[in-house]
């Protein structure tokens, strides 16, 4: 049955039902954007802005790239953020901070959306963190703060990237062959499968 | 033609289920699920490396957050499953709207249709089970002669053999009740060979008399023979599928960042495995404990529990059909009619003995075992249901009522979707964003540098979702903790590569070192410490908003004033303050009765009801009247109460008391789907 996928039509047809499913997926996502960000800029409007943070975070979270409504809610939360850290409210100013820089991290696959804005938000977060552990007595020196703030918040232990995509590539093909063995009674899949396998392994110890 | 449709199906469903998902991380599982796939971790036993690889996979979409598309695994998988079943029951019975019928009344049942909007391995377990189940079907329904299926020329019985043995060898690496299914397979094996020969029997055999007989010894001895060597052929292909948990050794070595479970050696491999870490609650013990120990009253038990899901999952007029398909099959296919009610009893007495045999079913009970375990059993019941409905038709084409006959199908196939419309209301986790939203604000709350101890699987997995994936106050070290009872706590979230330089003492596991941190406010909890608790005799504790202020006991903070430590006298500006931040509006607005959701919104309601005790003084203009403040621990079994008091009502507590009060009723346990249906 598998090589139906590898006929022409059936390749074509694959093709085409996974598009209608990242079509599906993409609308869902941009009805909660749009939702979101209405009531994000409604709330914003009547002067609610903790609802509004929250609002913002939830279009932020359901990502699209490119989207408008996201660069937009975006827009508004660093906003937001600056405005409370202009009037010393800094642990709301931290949660819009934070929020926009969680919602990349949480949107990530290949790369992370917007990672240029990384190292400005870490800057904030980190200066933010820092002014709040001197004003509570936990530092005398903002600087050391900051420092040790920034050497937590640039580290990043994520699995590799490209050992991934290699583990789930490998994977499917693994099963995918021998699937095609059982069926089709040809070593070549089995030996391929085999070796995907081992390929396989190799990446899960790498990732 | 059928193509055509199999793929309106695939895509229309698929969608259905995309509309409901989850947005972001849900209760239960959900956090921990997300993150370990993620960081390609080992999950909680059995480790669930099939499962988080798929997950992986879609984490690859360049759309969504990871938990929404981790979930979206429990849609396609949901989705593949309504596919098949369409293709199977069409195929059984040649009848359209048999088969529409079935995929309609398994969509609408409440626990199918839960588990495939929320990230859980359930809904790709039953793919597998249903994998596993339809060579077996379709070769016992068109068997003939030369061991083939008449209209299905892919299955043969070697083939048959040899996908099961590879999908339950597959299976090994998600839920491990997908194993059960090997015995109905064994049995379906068995009657295969048995009328494969009486069919070849009454061919060949008519004239030699009696010792023609197909159970005569020496035929028995050859179907014996044929079937084992088919048999030794499988072992192969279970064991490629079985190697698929060598994941579980390479990604579960201490040195990974993000594991749940840790495999160092064949022990702790064995412990993950075979969910050892669970004492009488591991797949061994609980299967050897059960067949020694079931005494009469529990078959009973278990007997009556199953039945009573699959009542509340598809309703009363179920049944009817379901008895017509019954007896379709018997007076049709014997052997077919066996192996599916073999399946039901497997995956449905069976399975209650095992794991749902009480007389009184918990909160828990219905909870983790009513709404996930069963839907093997209620997927098999609706594919009997489904035959039913086609054998309902041929009493009405018999009575040659031609314009009932042509009408009534679609009306009766389209009507269990009726039902969808409760899935709105109760399942509809597209309006759930609470277990984003608490640890969000719990860790919100929290002073730069803190420790948070997260005590219990809600508080541990969402928080390791916030922490850990998307790295949300990374200046906070999350321990973990299964209950208040364990001593050590795990720093899954709080690895000592990134926190050493911020809270050395915490490494240290001497509560004499993180006690001066404690004093500073910087201690905080997800439960409330009892005196029995590990810690009881240390720590003592008191609510700060979503979670829960730790602080050394008197005793062992001879010199706090002389410390300076002033921790406590702010504590309420500083309850005051966190109160600002958080937003419990979510509970008032999620269409979903997940019991795990309501115990958070508790925290919420809990919130505010302590808050506004802060705002109970006279300064506040006290109304006259009291409310009865009871504050109880939901992560303890019996629920004991912290606080229990009564406050003054005053213009100023007035409105916080009214939201936490319609956050209480809004989150009511007793309107839960099932538990109200039975």
């Amino acid at each position: 049955m598998g090589y139906i996928l590898f006929t022409k039509s059936g390749l074509k047809k694959t093709l085409g039902i996974g598009l209608c499913l990242l079509f599906i997926i993409f609308m869902r996502l941009l009805l909660d954007q749009w939702q979101a960000y209405d009531m994000g800029m409604d709330m914003l409007e009547k002067g609610d802005n903790r609802t509004a943070i929250m609002f913002f975070d939830r279009t932020l979270n359901a990502h699209i790239p490119f989207s408008p409504l996201e660069n937009n809610a975006r827009s508004e939360l660093l906003k937001l953020a600056s405005g409370y850290e202009k009037n010393k409210d800094y642990e709301f100013a931290l949660l819009c901070y934070e929020s926009v820089r969680t919602s990349r991290y949480l949107a990530r696959h290949i790369w992370i959306p917007d990672n240029d804005e990384l190292p400005f938000l870490n800057d904030r977060i980190a200066d933010i963190k820092a002014t709040l552990l001197v004003r509570d007595g936990m530092f005398k020196d903002h600087r050391k703060a900051y420092d040790q703030q920034m050497t937590i918040l640039s580290s990043d232990y994520a699995p590799s990237t490209f050992w991934s995509i290699i583990v789930v590539i490998t994977f499917w093909a693994y099963l995918g062959l021998i699937v095609l063995w059982i069926f089709r009674k040809k070593k070549v899949y089995l030996t391929f499968g085999i070796m995907s396998f081992m390929l396989w392994i190799v990446a899960l110890y790498l990732a | 033609m059928i193509k055509n449709r199999l793929t309106v199906i695939f895509l229309s469903t698929f969608a259905v289920f995309i509309f409901f998902l989850t947005p972001n991380v849900t209760t239960g599982d959900g956090g921990e699920l997300a993150t370990t796939a993620y960081f390609l971790g080992v999950a909680h036993p059995s480790g669930y490396p099939l499962y988080l690889l798929a997950a992986k996979t879609l984490i690859f979409l360049p759309f969504g957050n990871i938990a929404f598309k981790v979930a979206i695994t429990s849609a396609f998988a949901s989705a593949l499953v309504l596919t098949l079943l369409y293709w199977l029951i069409q195929r059984l019975t040649s009848n359209n709207w048999s088969a529409f019928f079935t995929i309609s009344l398994l969509l609408q049942s409440y626990a199918f249709f839960t588990q495939s909007v929320i990230a859980k391995f359930y809904p790709l377990n039953l793919l597998i089970i249903l994998l596993i189940f339809t060579p077996w079907i379709l070769l016992l329904f068109f068997n003939n002669s030369k061991h083939r299926a008449l209209s299905s020329p892919d299955i043969t019985i070697e083939r048959a053999f040899q996908i099961s043995a590879f999908l339950l060898g597959l299976s090994l690496s998600n839920h491990h009740t997908g194993l059960i299914i090997a015995g109905p397979v064994f049995l379906a094996s068995i009657l295969f060979f048995y009328i494969a020969h009486k069919t070849n029997c009454a061919a060949t055999c008519e004239t030699a008399g009696d010792t023609a007989h197909p159970l005569r010894p020496t035929a028995l001895r050859t179907y014996a023979v044929q079937w084992s060597k088919i048999a030794i052929k499988s072992f192969i292909p279970f064991i490629l599928g079985a190697m698929v948990s060598v994941y579980l050794i390479l990604r579960g070595s201490e040195d990974s960042f993000f594991t749940p479970s840790v495999i160092g050696d064949f022990d702790t491999f064995c412990q993950v495995f075979f969910r050892q870490a669970y004492g009488s609650g591991g797949t061994i013990s609980i299967a050897s404990n059960t067949l020694s120990g079931s005494n009469i009253a529990s078959y009973g038990h278990a007997l009556a529990n199953s039945i009573s899901i699959l009542i509340a999952s598809f309703s009363l007029f179920s049944i009817p059909v379901f008895i017509a398909g019954c007896l379709l099959l018997l007076k049709r296919n014997i052997s077919v009619f066996i192996f599916v009610i073999a399946c039901i009893f497997v995956y449905g007495p069976f399975l209650a003995l095992l794991t749902l045999s009480n007389p009184d079913l918990s909160e828990k009970d219905y909870y983790i075992h009513a709404s996930q375990h069963f839907l093997p059993a209620m997927m098999f019941y609706t594919i009997i249901a489904g035959i039913g409905f086609y054998q309902i038709f041929l009493w009405i084409k018999k009575l040659d009522f031609r314009i009932i006959y042509r009408c009534l199908p679609v009306v009766f196939a389209l009507f269990p979707l009726f039902f969808l419309s409760e899935r709105a209301v109760d399942s509809n986790y597209r309006t759930n964003h609470v277990a984003y939203q608490l640890p969000k604000d719990s860790l919100s709350i929290l002073p730069v540098n803190s420790v948070i101890v997260g005590i219990g699987d809600n508080a541990v997995f969402q928080g390791w979702y916030m922490k850990v994936a998307g790295r949300y106050r990374e200046d906070i070290c999350q321990l973990s903790a299964v209950d208040t009872k364990m001593r050590a706590w795990k720093f899954h979230a709080c690895k000592p590569v990134v926190y050493m330089n911020t809270v050395p003492m915490i490494f240290s596991q001497k509560f004499e070192e993180f006690a001066p941190l404690m004093m500073k406010g910087r201690f905080y909890g997800s439960a409330f410490i009892f005196s029995d608790s590990a810690y009881g005799d240390y720590i003592t504790s008191d609510v700060f908003s979503l979670v829960y202020l730790y602080y050394p006991k008197n005793k062992h903070i001879p010199k706090k004033r002389e410390e300076g430590y002033d921790t406590f006298e702010n504590l309420l500006s500083r309850q005051i303050n966190a109160d600002k931040l958080i937003y419990p509006s979510g509970c008032l607005s999620h269409l979903t009765d997940d019991v795990f959701t309501r115990h958070l919104c508790f925290k919420y309601s809990a919130a505010m009801t302590k808050l506004a005790q802060y705002y109970s003084g006279e300064e506040y203009g006290r109304t006259g009247h009291t409310y009865n403040l009871t504050l109880r621990d939901g992560d303890t079994p019996d629920k004991r109460a912290y606080i229990d008091t009564k406050i003054h009502i005053t213009n100023k507590n007035m409105s916080i008391l009214k939201r936490a009060s319609a956050i209480g009723d809004f989150n009511k346990w007793d309107i839960f789907f099932l538990r109200n249906r039975d």
